[in-house]
């Protein structure tokens, strides 16, 4: 399907419809309110608010600086965007919970409209990096490139990220998968999260040699032993008694004893609470373990 | 073989053998469970099974509102019998 | 709702589920009237589920020794597997000064008739490597069994209900209603059962019972704290030991008064018991503290402490669970009571097993059975008699 305005062909898109697929189709987001008109879109920078469902949330209302986002009562309505006094700056972007807004500049140039998405995903991409855009369904539709990328404290760790894409599928695109996943240095393993969105960046550790079942594994110092163990790709800790079955990580808060292994000739240890320490040796438990005798 | 169920993980009870057990001798709590199946005797006492075992129950036995959860008693993590009995004539 | 039976039996532990059993086999319509909402709330599921026959003393040895054989082949008869092990009993001691008092109870036993072997601690510890280097003298006999304390409770009832015995649950009794020296009705909150003959055997409960019936039976909740150990490997030749001590708190109160040791006040002497999963359930300790049966730190420590001089594997190994239970215990002569009563004249006792109901269970239920249907029993009880409370003054007074 397409639209046809001032001599450029936008793309519209195919969907079952917000009630069977959870994605609107053309016609149901032209009448929500807060999707401005084509020929708004057409003048300059501006917000497309594709919020659908009537549910108790305001944000988006309190954050527009020009008062263009109207809620009123009840708070379940959904929100109506002024498009006179939308002027496209993109504050509301990382205000919405639902990640519902964004910003669209059908002229950015002759060939390329640029759109700010919000981006919750690590590492955030660097400026002039090369992304792949995906539609609402996460499929694959071009290639676009990194504008501007804002992670201002006020944003609250939702980054906005600005991609240049193809003029005609200005509305098709809304989202991005970037091309590199970039693990930190120090993470030979590329397990570890090395920068957690909320705990922060984390200290690179000292290395602490364990072995497992006879082979070497770095650690690092102060984690539990699961954590090295996943790490390293070795997920099953045990077999159990009757059935023989594997058993990994289950609780991970060292109720559940699915994680228990042979850890320095002591059975039933559990590998999620126990940091790793400088030569452990820790072996793969095989029902209720081999207990040596201590006198 | 068919595929299991396995609700008790630690001491590898199915489902299948809860629920027999449940009506062969018309038990109402977990406790009782425990006795006649072992599910809950292992090394988690029953903290990952018993809420299992409680909605099993309540779905055998339809007249019960509530089903009584597993009683618990002490320790609320294991510990080392070494480690209770303390040093030479620390305890009184 | 109002009912008719032969016989109503007041708690269904292993006690009551046994007695239930055996007068159904002989087609005695049985109602068995519990408190709780099922089984082995009691004493019958708080405990070893060991039956050390060289801990009996005479008279209770003789029903023991009956008892443990009647094991044997349970779980054929009741078409339910009880477990039982014959995995025999060692007791020894880390004391050296207890030398003498082992061999007294060896030659003792073995006057008793059981086949017992004096053994040296070194001998001991080739034989039984788990076995601490404190140990060093024991003895050990094969006739001892152990079994699944809740299948025997669970086995007798469900072989009693298939026989056509009522299992009443969540039902307390609240009155007896007594007329010419007879109880004609057993009165609950739902019910109204008229027995011809009436049971207690409610365990630590028995006098709050036997105070409806209009007498005192005197028994009063006695405290035993248990600990469970996660799963080991078996040991290799005894899995059910007992701590020389024992023989002290369980058979000499005197000596336990007197004793300033802390340990023996609270009655605490090793048992050890290795259940065939590989669990142990170490014990045993013996407190009068009431119906609370709240597991206490300072007696679970001591217990600790008396295990690894036994067994000082056990050190590192974890405990996941301690529990504690109220055995019925009879403060006048620690003996049970096996017997009818002169009035109600239709009032049978079967109580006061204290520590060895789960090893008396099987024949407690054979002779009360035989006492009910026949009026005389193949063992001799008279020594288990109610009657010997008779001429104790202040029977209400509990010396401890």
């Amino acid at each position: 399907m397409n639209y046809q305005e001032k001599n450029n062909t936008l793309l519209l898109w195919e969907s079952k419809g917000a009630l069977f697929e959870g994605i609107p189709t053309p016609a149901e987001l032209e009448k929500t309110p807060g999707y401005p008109s084509l020929q708004r879109l057409w003048q300059g920078p501006c917000a497309v608010i594709e919020c659908i469902q009537e549910i108790p949330c305001n944000p988006c209302e309190e954050a527009c600086p020009q008062g263009a986002i109207k809620i009123g009562s009840p708070i379940t309505n959904l929100p109506k965007l002024d498009e006179k006094k939308c002027t496209g700056c993109g504050i509301c972007i990382s205000s919405c919970p639902g990640l519902a807004i964004f910003v669209l500049n059908l002229n950015y140039t002759n060939d390329l409209a640029l759109i700010s998405l919000p981006f919750e995903f690590l590492p955030l991409p660097k400026i002039g990096e090369e992304v792949i855009a995906v539609d609402r369904k996460g499929e694959k539709v071009c290639k676009g490139k990194v504008v501007k990328v804002l992670n201002k404290p006020k944003q609250d760790h939702t980054p906005v990220i600005s991609i240049s894409i193809p003029k005609k599928y200005a509305l098709v695109v809304r989202g991005i998968l970037t091309t590199k996943t970039n693990f930190a240095k120090n993470n030979e393993n590329k397990m570890r999260i090395l920068d957690h969105p909320i705990l922060g960046k984390q200290k690179p550790g000292r290395v602490v040699n364990i072995t497992v079942d006879g082979k070497k594994i770095k650690a690092k110092e102060g984690e539990m032993i699961i954590a090295a163990l996943l790490a390293a790709g070795i997920k099953i800790n045990r077999f159990t008694d009757k059935y023989k079955q594997p058993r990994g990580l289950f609780c991970g808060i060292g109720q559940c004893t699915d994680c228990v292994m042979t850890v320095n000739g002591v059975p039933n240890t559990r590998t999620c609470i126990t940091p790793v320490e400088e030569g452990m040796v820790i072996e793969t438990q095989y029902g209720k373990g081999k207990w040596e005798e201590k006198n | 073989m068919e595929r299991k169920v396995i609700i008790c993980r630690c001491e590898e009870v199915t489902e299948e053998e809860i629920r027999e057990a449940i009506r062969k001798f018309n038990l109402k709590t977990v406790d009782e469970v425990k006795r006649v199946t072992r599910a809950g005797m292992g090394l988690c006492q029953g903290r990952t099974c018993g809420p299992l075992i409680e909605r099993i129950i309540a779905e055998e036995n339809k007249k019960i509102s509530k089903v009584q959860p597993f009683s618990k008693r002490p320790p609320v993590r294991p510990v080392k019998i070494g480690l209770l009995a303390g040093k030479e004539g620390e305890i009184n | 709702m109002n009912k008719v039976v032969d016989v109503v039996i007041i708690g269904a532990g292993v006690i009551g589920c046994s007695i239930a059993y055996n007068l159904a086999k002989k087609g005695v319509k049985v109602a068995v009237v519990e408190k709780k909402i099922g089984l082995s709330f009691g004493a019958s599921g708080t405990n070893h589920g060991g039956c050390p026959l060289q801990l009996f003393e005479p008279p209770v040895l003789e029903l023991a020794r009956e008892s443990i054989k009647l094991y044997k082949d349970l779980s054929d008869q009741i078409g339910y597997d009880v477990e039982y092990e014959n995995v025999g009993s060692l007791v020894c001691s880390v004391n050296e000064k207890q030398y003498p008092d082992i061999e007294k109870h060896f030659r003792k036993k073995k006057e008793e008739g059981i086949n017992v072997h004096l053994i040296e601690g070194k001998k001991l510890r080739e034989m039984e490597p788990t076995l601490g280097k404190d140990v060093v003298v024991g003895v050990e006999e094969w006739e001892s069994c152990t079994v699944n304390p809740f299948k025997v409770n669970y086995g007798f009832a469900y072989a009693a209900k298939k026989l056509g015995t009522e299992f009443f649950f969540s039902t307390e009794v609240k009155k007896m209603e007594i007329k010419k020296g007879e109880i004609v009705s057993i009165v609950t909150e739902s019910e109204k059962i008229k027995p011809r003959f009436v049971v207690n055997a409610a365990g630590a409960w028995s006098c709050k019972v036997g105070e409806m019936a209009g007498i005192t039976v005197p028994i009063i909740p006695r405290k035993g704290q248990i600990i469970v150990t996660e799963s080991v490997p078996l040991n290799k030749r005894w899995r059910q030991i007992s701590d020389a001590d024992y023989l002290t708190t369980a058979f000499n109160l005197e000596a336990v008064k007197k004793s300033k040791d802390p340990r023996i006040k609270l009655g605490v002497a090793g048992v050890f018991v290795q259940e065939n999963t590989g669990n142990w359930t170490i014990g045993s300790s013996r407190e009068f503290a009431g119906y609370d049966n709240k597991v206490t730190i300072t007696t679970v420590r001591h217990i600790a402490k008396r295990a690894i001089k036994f067994i000082p594997k056990l050190k590192e190994i974890n405990c996941i669970r301690i529990f504690a239970g109220l055995r019925p215990f009879c403060y006048i002569d620690g003996l049970p009571i096996i017997s009818k009563v002169e009035n109600p004249g239709n009032f049978i006792l079967a109580t006061g097993h204290a520590g060895e109901g789960i090893t008396l269970a099987p024949i407690t239920g054979k002779l009360v059975s035989e006492l009910i249907t026949e009026g005389k029993t193949s063992l001799p009880i008279e020594p288990f008699s109610f009657s010997r409370f008779k001429n104790i003054k202040n029977i209400n007074k509990t010396p401890v």
